[in-house]
C-alpha cells in the first residue's frame, strides 16, 4: 500500500513536531550554556541565541584545578573508566550467566533462573543501605563504585530472551562438530548476537555514566570522584547560577551523545529486537 | 544557610531519604558528645580538611587561605579537600567518625547531629582565647551545645526584605528605617496590597517560591513568622505548645494570604527586574539586587507579628573531627581562619555577614552606615535557640540532634499551608510529628 503525498506530509508533521518536542529541552540547554545566569531562565526568551559567551564553560572547568577541588578531566576519566568496567565486565558476566541459565541443561535451572529474574523487582534505592554497611570499609576506591554493578538481572534478562531465539540447531550441530559449551559460546552464539550486545552496552553505559546514589554514599576523595556528583557544585548556593549549571550538563552528556551517535543503528535495533522478543 | 537544589529531584529525594536512616542508624550508638578521643597531639605535622564547595569565589578564598597558611609556617601543613556543596553534610554522615579529618566544616543546623553522634570534639581547648572572645554572640550560639564549643564560623547569615524604592514611592508607601519601626504583619500585607494594585499582573512580592519550601528554606526563610509571632519550634524538647499556638496558627495564615500577590519568580529575576517591589530573601541577593537597582534599592527588616521583628541567622562553620589526634594543629589553622584577613577575604567573597567582631566593624557593607547595616544590627541581638524574647532579633535554628526531623517536619506543614492547608492543622501534624520522633529517641538528650 502507498501512501499519499497528503498522508505523507500529515506523517512527517506529526513527527517534526514530535521531535521538536524532544530536542526542545537539549537545544535550551545548549543555548543556555553559552548565556548569563540572568539571561537563561527567561522564559520563551531563553531559546533566543543572545549574550553567547564561553565564560560558562571557563567557569565550570576553573572550578576543578587544583589537588583540593579535583580536576574536571581526572573526574571524567574516572566516569569513562567506571563505565567501561562495567559494561565490558557486564557483557562478559551477564551473557555467560544468561547462556547457563538459557541453553544448557541441569537441575534446579528454572528455579534459579526464575529468581535472579526476581531480582529485577528489587530496586536499588531498597538494598542501598545495606550495601552501604557491607562495604563501608572500601569507601574512596574505585572497583566499589563499579563491582556491584557487573553483574545485572535486567541484562541477563536481556541476553536470555535473544538467546532463546537461537535456533537450537545451530548450538547441535556445532556439539556435533566437536565444540563443548565454551567454544558454541564463544564462536558460535556471540558473534550471532551483536545486536543484543549493543543494546545491553548502551543502556548499561548510560546507567553508569549517569550513577549518582551509589557514589555519594561511598565516595569523598576527588580523586575517585566520578562526574555527575561534581555538579551539586553549581546547584548547592544561592543565587544558584544557572549558566555554569548548563555549562556543567552539557559537558556531563557530551560523551552520552558521542556514544550513542556511533551505535544509533544497533542501539534502535538491539531495543527493537529485545522488546519484540520480550 | 544552605537550601539546597537536586540534581535530579528524584535522586536527591532519594540520597536524603537514605541519608536520613543512615544518621537514625548512626544515631544507634550516639547520645554522648562528650565522649571523644580527640588528643592533643605535637602540634606539628599534616591536618586533614574537609570543606563545602559552592560559589567558586568562596573555594578560592579558602584555597588560598590554606595555601598561606601553608607557606607562613612550617610546623603544620593543611591538605585540603573541597566536597560539592549539596553532597557534603551526606558525605559526613556516611563517614565512621574515624575516618573523618581533623578539621571540616559543617553547616550550622547539622552540628548538634554530628555532635550527638561523636563526631566533633568541642574546640575549646584547641583555639585561642583570642579567637573565641572575638567570635559574634550571634555565631557563638550557633556553635554551642549544652555549654560547650563545637562550632566557629567566618560568616553569618541574615534575612530581611529587599524594597524598590522607586516603585514603593510611586505607591505612596512609607516603610522602616530600621529595625525600630518594622512594619507589622498588617502594614506589611497592606503594602503588598497597595503594591500589588499598581502593579500590571498583580503581583508585588517574592517569596523565593520557586525554591519550594518544604526544605531548608522554607525553614530558614519563614521560621521568622513563627517566632515573631511568640511561638517556637520547638521549646524544652516539645513541639506541641510552642508550634501550633492559636498566635502561630494566625501568622501563617497572614503568610497564606500573601500567595496570591507573590510572583512564583521561576527565572531568578521578579525583583532585578521590576517586576516585584518586595523581596523576602537573604543577605546573599545582595550583590545581584544591588547591581539591577543600585541607589532605589532599600533593605528592610522582616515584618513584626507581635513578639519583634525577627531573622533567622546561621551558616557553615568549622569544628575539629571527633579522633583528631593532632588537636593543637587543628586549632593553629582555625586560629588562622578566623582571623581578620581570612575572614575579610571570605566575606568579600560572598558578601557574607562577618563571623568576627573585628572583621564586622571593618565590612564596608556591614559597618555602621553600610549598606548592609541592617544585618548587622540584627545579629547584634541574637536569641539563641530558646530564650526569644521581644528584644532580641536573631535566631539560632534549634540546636538539637533531631533538627532534621524538626525542619522536615515545619517546613512541610509550611508548604501545606502556603498550598492551602488549614494552618491549624498543618501546624498540629507537624507538632505531633516531631514530638513523636523525640519520644522514639529519647528527646535527643546527650548523656
Amino acid at each position: 500500500m502507498t501512501r499519499t503525498p497528503l498522508r505523507r506530509f500529515a506523517d512527517y508533521a506529526v513527527l517534526g513536531v514530535l521531535a521538536f518536542v524532544f530536542v526542545l529541552p537539549v537545544l535550551y540547554l545548549i543555548l543556555g550554556s553559552f548565556k548569563p545566569s540572568d539571561q537563561v531562565l527567561n522564559g520563551l526568551t531563553g531559546f533566543l541565541p543572545t549574550h553567547l559567551s564561553f565564560d560558562n564553560y571557563r567557569a565550570v572547568l576553573s572550578s576543578f584545578d587544583s589537588d583540593a577541588t579535583g580536576y574536571f578531566w581526572r573526574f571524567m576519566g574516572i566516569s569513562l573508566l567506571l563505565a567501561t568496567v562495567v559494561v565490558l565486565g557486564g557483557l562478559i558476566v551477564n551473557s555467560m550467566a544468561a547462556y547457563g541459565l538459557t541453553r544448557l541443561r541441569w537441575r534446579g535451572q528454572g528455579a534459579v533462573f526464575a529468581l535472579v529474574l526476581l531480582l529485577m523487582l528489587v530496586p536499588f534505592e531498597a538494598v542501598a543501605v545495606p550495601l552501604f554497611y557491607l562495604f563501608n570499609d572500601q569507601r574512596n576506591t574505585v572497583w566499589i563504585q563499579a563491582v556491584p554493578f557487573i553483574a545485572n538481572a535486567f541484562s541477563l534478562y536481556q541476553f536470555s530472551t535473544f538467546f532463546r531465539a537461537i535456533p537450537p540447531s545451530i548450538e547441535e550441530a556445532a556439539r556435533i562438530d566437536g565444540a563443548g559449551p565454551w567454544r558454541t559460546f564463544f564462536a558460535i552464539v556471540v558473534p550471532m548476537s551483536k545486536p543484543v550486545f549493543a543494546s545491553v552496552a548502551i543502556l548499561t553505559f548510560l546507567t553508569q555514566w549517569g550513577a549518582f546514589l551509589w557514589p555519594v554514599l561511598m565516595v569523598s576523595d576527588p580523586a575517585v570522584r566520578p562526574l555527575p556528583l561534581e555538579m551539586s557544585v553549581f546547584q548547592g548556593q544561592m543565587p544558584v547560577d544557572w549558566g555554569q549549571v548548563l555549562a556543567f550538563g552539557v559537558l556531563l552528556i557530551l560523551p552520552v551523545l558521542i556514544v550513542f551517535a556511533f551505535f544509533q543503528r544497533w542501539f534502535v535495533q538491539g531495543v527493537a529486537g529485545s522488546a519484540v522478543k520480550g | 544557610m544552605n537550601p539546597g537544589t537536586p540534581r535530579s529531584r528524584r535522586t536527591a529525594a532519594t540520597a536524603a531519604a537514605l541519608a536520613l536512616p543512615l544518621a537514625a542508624l548512626a544515631a544507634c550508638g550516639g547520645g554522648s558528645g562528650s565522649g571523644t578521643s580527640a588528643e592533643q597531639g605535637s602540634g606539628t605535622g599534616t591536618i586533614t580538611v574537609w570543606a563545602h564547595q559552592g560559589q567558586a569565589s568562596e573555594a578560592a578564598a579558602l584555597q588560598n587561605a590554606v595555601k598561606t597558611f601553608n607557606s607562613s609556617q612550617k610546623k603544620v601543613k593543611v591538605k585540603l579537600t573541597l566536597i560539592p556543596d549539596t553532597d557534603y553534610t551526606k558525605t559526613i554522615t556516611a563517614t565512621d567518625a574515624a575516618r573523618l579529618p581533623d578539621v571540616m566544616e559543617f553547616d550550622g543546623p547539622t552540628m548538634a547531629n554530628f555532635v550527638y553522634n561523636k563526631k566533633l570534639a568541642a574546640i575549646g581547648s584547641y583555639v585561642s582565647a583570642k579567637t573565641l572572645a572575638n567570635a559574634t554572640p550571634a555565631i557563638k550560639a550557633e556553635g554551642s551545645v549544652d555549654g560547650r564549643q563545637y562550632g566557629l564560623g567566618m560568616y553569618d547569615s541574615g534575612l530581611g526584605v529587599y524594597g524598590n524604592k522607586k516603585l514603593l514611592d510611586a505607591a505612596g508607601i512609607t516603610y522602616p528605617k530600621g529595625l525600630s519601626d518594622a512594619w507589622t504583619a498588617a502594614e506589611f500585607t497592606d503594602a503588598v496590597k497597595k503594591l500589588a494594585a499598581k502593579d500590571p499582573d498583580g503581583k508585588s512580592l517574592d517569596l523565593q517560591e520557586s525554591n519550594g519550601f518544604a526544605n531548608e528554606w522554607g525553614t530558614y526563610g519563614f521560621a521568622p513568622v513563627v517566632w515573631s509571632a511568640g511561638g517556637s519550634l520547638l521549646k524544652n524538647g516539645k513541639a506541641q505548645g510552642a508550634l501550633d499556638t492559636p498566635a502561630v496558627a494566625s501568622a501563617l495564615k497572614t503568610f497564606q494570604s500573601w500567595k496570591k500577590y507573590t510572583d512564583p519568580n521561576t527565572d531568578g529575576n521578579a525583583f532585578a527586574k521590576g517586576r516585584v517591589a518586595l523581596s523576602w530573601v537573604g543577605h546573599w541577593m545582595y550583590p545581584a539586587y544591588g547591581k539591577a537597582l543600585g541607589k532605589d534599592l532599600v533593605v528592610l527588616p522582616l515584618p513584626d507579628f507581635g513578639n519583634g521583628p525577627k531573622t533567622g541567622q546561621g551558616s557553615w562553620e568549622w569544628g575539629i573531627g571527633a579522633n583528631t589526634k593532632n588537636g593543637k594543629a587543628a586549632g593553629a589553622f582555625l586560629d588562622s581562619l578566623l582571623d581578620d584577613t581570612n575572614v575579610t577575604a571570605m566575606t568579600t567573597a560572598n558578601g557574607a555577614p562577618p563571623g568576627t567582631r573585628s572583621a564586622l566593624t571593618k565590612s564596608s557593607l556591614y559597618k555602621q552606615g553600610g549598606p548592609l547595616q541592617l544585618f548587622a544590627d540584627q545579629l547584634a541581638k541574637p536569641c539563641g535557640d530558646r530564650d526569644i524574647t521581644k528584644t532580641c532579633v536573631a535566631v539560632t535554628r534549634p540546636v538539637t540532634a533531631g533538627y532534621p526531623t524538626v525542619t522536615a517536619k515545619f517546613s512541610q506543614a509550611l508548604s501545606d499551608v502556603y498550598g492551602g492547608a488549614d494552618p491549624k492543622t498543618a501546624l498540629a501534624k507537624a507538632a505531633r510529628a516531631i514530638d513523636q520522633d523525640f519520644s522514639d529517641n529519647d528527646g535527643y538528650q546527650l548523656q
